[in-house]
């Protein structure tokens, strides 16, 4: 009976063909050669497929988010208060950070009650002191306990800010604003707010405090995580499992046990493919365009995201058609893993907090030109003027 | 200051150059957000009504020669906004590190 020949796998859409085969070789330094090229372009495609899979990855947790629920107002609400709290812990620090310091220069130069008069002084001249002070103990808490509110977009969660949020806020601030130096760090060191306050102060104090309490921020993400899609949760679940494997199988040809271990890096890849296609081109474009500065896409942005998702198809059809070399020779696919790791290590694990960064910069700029002129909008409209008039040394240029 | 250094001090040397292209758009954005508190704080409340007063119904003209009146060294507030913004992400940076 005649040889068949042997089926490799060509990728999704594409028709099997037949693979020739091949008769027996003998070591030539010509062979040497071509099988060096052939290695580094294996490492390279290796390489390219394992940024794809990290690009992925923090896709996934961009995703994880994102996912819609029914009730998106709560949880942009929520997000957005984690998000101020981010912002106002650090205000904080540096305040006490710049009280410290000048604290300590006063100390050598001023007496007891010059030093107590600059401590009012501060107060009285940092409003937003005050303002964290009355959400602080709100939002820092919902920071804490629900770890997966981290920030997203930002313009979209201050536009989403509830008027009774806002409210709240606003009346609280007033009320602290209005506190005597004494009785507001009376209140923040933990003290009793009745014998601090007395009796009227405490009553309008009470009512703040029950006023925030009905928007019961904690409850509220409590409920959403109840209710989050089944069947998104299943999705990112089923593609987390598959970047895991795949990571477990680098992990493994690292420490040598690769070797003896069958792992079908086939499947692996194939379970990665499938699932990449279940993730919705809307998810695709924020990822890769980044959804913080770019809510809208352009029809050129449109033609990258379309592009990356033709990209990472045709490298994971490349990855598949190399398995048999990854599996059977543990030297190359150890060069490979190792060029891998390489790369990983290398790879700058500071952007997405980067971004943290400047969108926190960003809600904080926002909400205190909002307190000094009323206007949410106030923002926009100043910078589209001022920019005109910016000289072209004044933008930092790439 | 020059992106380079921006980089430099908030560990991103290693970054891609499309993700820095972005990030300088941004960083630039922080600044112009920086001026206007800058500016906001320079001015009384009522000075703020006329600002807005301006921004909204008079043209660039007139917007940059009241802000000439009002704040005439507004080149010191646009390096200090600069500086201001790379001091606020260099806390994320310094994070990073420990």
């Amino acid at each position: 009976m005649a040889e068949q020949p042997e089926v490799i796998y060509r990728g999704e859409g594409q028709s099997e063909i037949p693979k020739p085969v091949t008769p027996p070789e003998t070591p030539q330094p010509e062979r040497v050669e071509r099988e060096q090229t052939e290695l580094q372009k294996e490492v390279d495609s290796a390489v390219e497929n394992r940024m794809r899979f990290n690009q992925l990855q923090r896709f996934l947790r961009i995703e994880a988010r994102t996912y819609p629920t029914s009730s998106n107002e709560q949880k942009a609400a929520l997000e957005q208060q984690a998000i101020l709290a981010g912002s106002r812990l650090e205000n904080l620090k540096r305040i006490e950070y710049s009280l410290g310091e000048r604290f300590k220069d006063f100390e050598k130069t001023h007496t007891s009650s010059e030093i107590n008069k600059m401590v009012e002084v501060e107060q009285l001249t940092s409003p937003l002191a005050e303002e964290d002070e009355i959400i602080l103990n709100q939002l820092l808490d919902i920071k804490e306990k629900e770890k997966y509110l981290d920030p997203i977009d930002i313009e979209k969660l201050i536009a989403n800010l509830s008027a009774d949020r806002k409210k709240a806020i606003l009346n609280a601030l007033d009320f602290f604003n209005e506190l005597k130096p004494n009785e507001t760090k009376a209140l923040r060191d933990g003290a009793d707010f009745k014998k601090t306050l007395g009796p009227e102060k405490s009553g309008i104090y009470i009512n703040i405090r029950l006023e925030q309490g009905k928007l019961s921020p904690t409850e509220q993400a409590l409920d959403l995580m109840a209710i989050k899609d089944p069947k998104k949760q299943a999705k990112r679940e089923k593609l987390d499992v598959s970047l895991n494997e795949i990571l477990d199988f680098i992990e493994k040809k690292k420490e040598g046990r690769g070797r003896e271990e069958k792992i079908d890096l086939q499947t692996l890849i194939d379970n990665l493919k499938e699932t990449a296609k279940t993730i919705t081109f809307e998810r695709k474009k924020y990822y890769f365009l980044d959804k913080n500065s770019l809510p809208e896409m352009k029809p050129a942005e449109e033609d990258e995201a379309k592009d990356y998702l033709i990209e990472i198809r045709a490298k994971a059809d490349l990855a598949a058609s190399k398995k048999e070399d990854l599996e059977n020779n543990p030297d190359k696919a150890g060069a490979c893993t190792q060029m891998i790791l390489e790369i990983l290590e290398s790879q700058n694990v500071s952007e997405p907090r980067a971004w943290d960064a400047q969108n926190r910069e960003k809600a904080l700029e926002k909400l205190k030109a909002e307190k000094k002129t009323g206007d949410p909008s106030f923002m926009e409209k100043f910078i589209a003027k001022f920019k005109k008039k910016l000289h072209p040394e004044d933008v930092i240029h790439r | 200051m020059t992106s380079t250094e921006i980089f430099e001090k908030l560990n991103l040397t290693q970054s891609s150059p499309s993700f820095k292209d972005k990030f300088i758009l941004q960083f630039n954005e922080r600044v112009l957000e920086k001026i206007m508190n800058l500016v906001l704080d320079q001015l009384s409340p009522e000075e703020i009504k006329e600002l807005m007063a301006v921004v909204d119904t008079q043209s660039d003209a007139d917007f940059d020669n009241y802000l000439a009146q009002k704040i005439p060294e507004i080149g010191v507030i646009v390096e200090q906004a600069k500086q201001e913004v790379l001091a606020d992400l260099a806390m994320f940076a310094k994070k990073e590190e420990e």
